[in-house]
């Protein structure tokens, strides 16, 4: 931050910052910078000028220094964090920050609560029971992501934001879920397995191939439903808006996996192995919400029509899942596991469109 | 490649099988019929239809001790079968909980801005030099501090169980507004031909860092969000550029609801067990000793704000006393509507000091 040398001589001679040290006003970083609002506003990508856009494939950052900010000696580490950007990065992720909080949205006055209108009980209760599984996995991830942030290096610092906004949009799920149950008459019905095991993932790029990629991606594809699971405009609105949240979770996931496979393609395998687990518990578990249980259960009530249309319900249902398979598989080819295809799990292969050519 | 393609283009219609086969897992549909009291038709107030409003007797019942181990929303029926259980180690309510967080969570969504398109940064214009950069330096410790805190709140979510959802949603948007707090005073320091300047010393960091349990960590916050909140109202009060006003007014508007969740912390807490409030006093103490360490070393940071709050060093370090001061007062009073009483007597020396509550030691 060397000031001019007007200034300095200035600050010598000046009495009014007699008293002052000033040696702040002497240290290395980059000055000079004017940065210049954009078509949307002053983003992050706008600001990453000079030094300050310089961000390091590896990061020996421990104190919490700010990136561009000039270094202070005597400070004490503060934890390690991971180095290397490729265990976290992905290119598209200030765009993705900047749209998250373009995108922010809220339960309490953006979905028209007047328009929720009473249900047959079957039809109530089905959206309850969905919305108890919903509000129940939620949280889940929100506070794996959450985990991470701590070991994302301020060089690396627009991926710690992004995930605070998965936080925050994962805390705003729940809440309108929850909402929806309890603001209809019938509340939050029965509990089940969760998501909880979301929470033994061991490793970021882990956590973005099975929570961003897999979980997130196979609920975006459903909310993108919602128009069909939706008795009414408050619901289609509430699917609407979470499914655009879950498009960026999912963007990101996406665009971190491709970023690191091609920065480290050894990893190919381990990939694979994450893949190949979660497509197993798809099939087997409620995990794809559209395999089984009581999720799948009122899915077939509220997208048949009924108790009595649940065989109808199912067979759109299929269709669903046939849908977020084959949204999933363009995810991988977008990631640059295309290979994915001839190892997937039998249970979701037999889904697959033919490859688009 | 071509044999595995075409094997998967030769089979079946999967929409063709039965049914059953898709959905194996079938439960006894006991959710259908399970009895359960008929809730109220909630009705949306001014700021729309708000947590508080839907929530009821049966499910704003929030126990001391949290009895589940996974994800079981509070309200719901909970699972007859084995779990897979979280990582929680937060279960007694006393350790997280504020009567205001379901309001502050609210609140905080409808008080939600962007750091993008909220200031009006078109309008700046250069500052002198010497002005720019001391507030570039403000910024750049107030940036590094924001994500300190973002890291740290961050990593507690998921040791607090599910029973207190209430708090874990509003330590969503605390963490929300930090990272905007921290790439919105980046974006400052980077707009008006300066640039960040020098890390802060970090001293303080390790107060928050080194608190290993939740209430120790809200009290550790307590002060950096009253200080935060202090400076920003200062220098939103003397603002050198419009970008200056607005952006600091809406941080200290968002410090102001991190502010009254810890001291509701505090309140329930003493409403319950007030034998902790020894616990809390020396947990202040401890964490103010750091608190002026820190405030001692970082010149950065003391004298930029002196030249952001005047042109003239003894105008602005005038400024910064008073500030001082005004900070003291304040987590006084706030602690004394908490009920935390008697803090001025165990306060650390240098905060005394600071308030003019002592005469300063000889040097």
């Amino acid at each position: 931050m060397t000031l001019s040398q007007d200034t300095l001589q200035m600050l010598r001679t000046e009495t009014d910052y007699s008293g002052l040290d000033l040696g702040w006003l002497r240290v290395d970083s980059e000055r000079g910078i004017t940065a210049r609002p954009g078509r949307k506003g002053l983003t992050l990508e706008e600001i990453n000028l000079g030094s300050y856009g310089e961000v390091p494939d590896t990061s020996r950052n421990y104190t919490l220094k700010p990136r561009g900010a000039a270094r202070r000696l005597s400070k004490p580490r503060t934890g390690v964090t991971w180095d290397a950007k490729s265990e976290v990065w992905s290119a598209s992720i200030a765009m993705l920050y900047e749209e998250a909080i373009a995108r922010q949205w809220s339960s309490a006055t953006d979905i028209p609560w007047e328009q929720l209108t009473p249900l047959p009980d079957d039809l109530e209760r089905a959206m309850c029971q969905l919305c108890t599984f919903l509000t129940q996995v939620e949280f889940i991830a929100g506070d794996l992501p959450g985990r991470w942030i701590r070991s994302i290096s301020p060089d690396h610092y627009e991926v710690g934001l992004f995930l605070a906004t998965q936080v925050m949009d994962e805390a705003r799920h729940e809440d309108v879920f929850r909402k929806r149950a309890l603001a209809n008459g019938v509340g939050l019905l029965q509990a089940g397995f969760g998501a909880t095991s979301l929470l033994q993932i061991q490793d970021f790029s882990e956590m973005a191939a099975i929570l961003h990629v897999v979980a997130e991606g196979f609920v975006q594809s459903l909310f993108r439903m919602g128009e069909l699971i939706a008795q009414n405009e408050a619901e289609k609105r509430m699917f609407r808006l979470a499914a655009q949240d879950e498009s960026r979770h999912v963007a990101f996931g996406v665009t971190h996996l491709k970023y690191t496979l091609e920065t480290e393609p050894e990893r190919r395998e381990e990939f694979h192995h994450y893949l190949d687990r979660q497509e197993g518990l798809l099939g087997t578990t409620q995990a794809g919400l559209t395999s089984g249980g009581a999720s799948a259960e009122s899915l077939a009530i509220l997208l048949g029509g009924g108790k009595d249309k649940m065989d109808e319900g199912y067979k759109k249902l299929l269709a669903i899942r046939k849908r977020q398979i084959n949204e999933y598989m363009h995810r991988l080819e977008v990631i640059g596991l295309g290979d994915r295809r001839e190892r997937m799990h039998p249970e979701m292969r037999v889904f697959l469109d033919p490859p688009r050519n | 490649m071509a044999e595995q393609t075409s094997a998967t283009q030769q089979a079946p219609n999967p929409l063709n099988r039965p049914i059953e086969e898709f959905f194996p897992i079938r439960t006894d549909l006991s959710w259908l019929t399970v009895e359960r009291p008929k809730l109220p038709k909630p009705v949306p107030g001014p700021k729309g239809l708000r947590l508080r409003d839907v929530e009821n007797e049966y499910t704003l019942q929030v126990p001391d001790v949290w009895p589940y181990v996974n994800d079981t929303p509070r309200g719901s029926i909970p699972p007859k079968h084995p779990v897979i259980p979280a990582g929680y180690t937060i279960y007694d309510k006393i350790s997280v909980w504020s009567d205001n967080c379901i309001d502050l969570y609210e609140d905080a969504i409808y008080e939600r801005w962007s750091s993008a398109t909220g200031i009006p940064w078109e309008t700046i214009t250069p500052l002198p030099e010497i002005t720019e950069a001391a507030i570039d330096q403000v910024c750049t410790e107030l940036s590094e501090q924001a994500y300190l805190d973002v890291q740290v709140l961050a990593s507690w979510l998921e040791r607090i169980s599910y029973g207190f959802k209430e708090v874990k949603n509003f330590l969503a948007t605390y963490i929300f507004d930090r990272a905007r707090h921290t790439e919105a005073f980046r974006k400052r320091a980077l707009v008006n031909g300066g640039g960040l300047g020098i890390e802060g010393p970090g001293i303080y960091h390790r107060a928050i860092l080194g608190a290993l349990r939740f209430p120790d960590l809200a009290m550790a916050l307590l002060l950096r969000a009253l200080w935060t909140k202090l400076v920003c109202e200062a220098v939103a009060e003397r603002p050198r550029t419009e970008v200056d006003r607005t952006l600091f007014s809406l941080v200290a508007r968002d410090c102001n609801r991190h502010v009254a969740y810890h001291t509701g912390l505090i309140r329930h807490m003493l409403s319950k067990e007030p034998a902790r409030a020894a616990e809390l006093h020396f947990a202040l103490l401890r964490h103010e000793a750091v608190f002026a360490a820190e405030a001692a070393r970082d010149t950065s940071f003391t004298e930029a704000l002196v030249l952001t709050l005047a042109d003239r060093a003894a105008e602005g370090l005038a400024l910064v006393e008073e500030l001082r001061r005004r900070f003291v007062h304040t987590l006084l009073a706030e602690l004394d509507a908490a009920g935390l009483t008697g803090h001025q007597e165990r306060m650390n020396a240098k905060f005394k000091e600071y308030a003019g509550l002592t005469a300063p030691a000889a040097p």
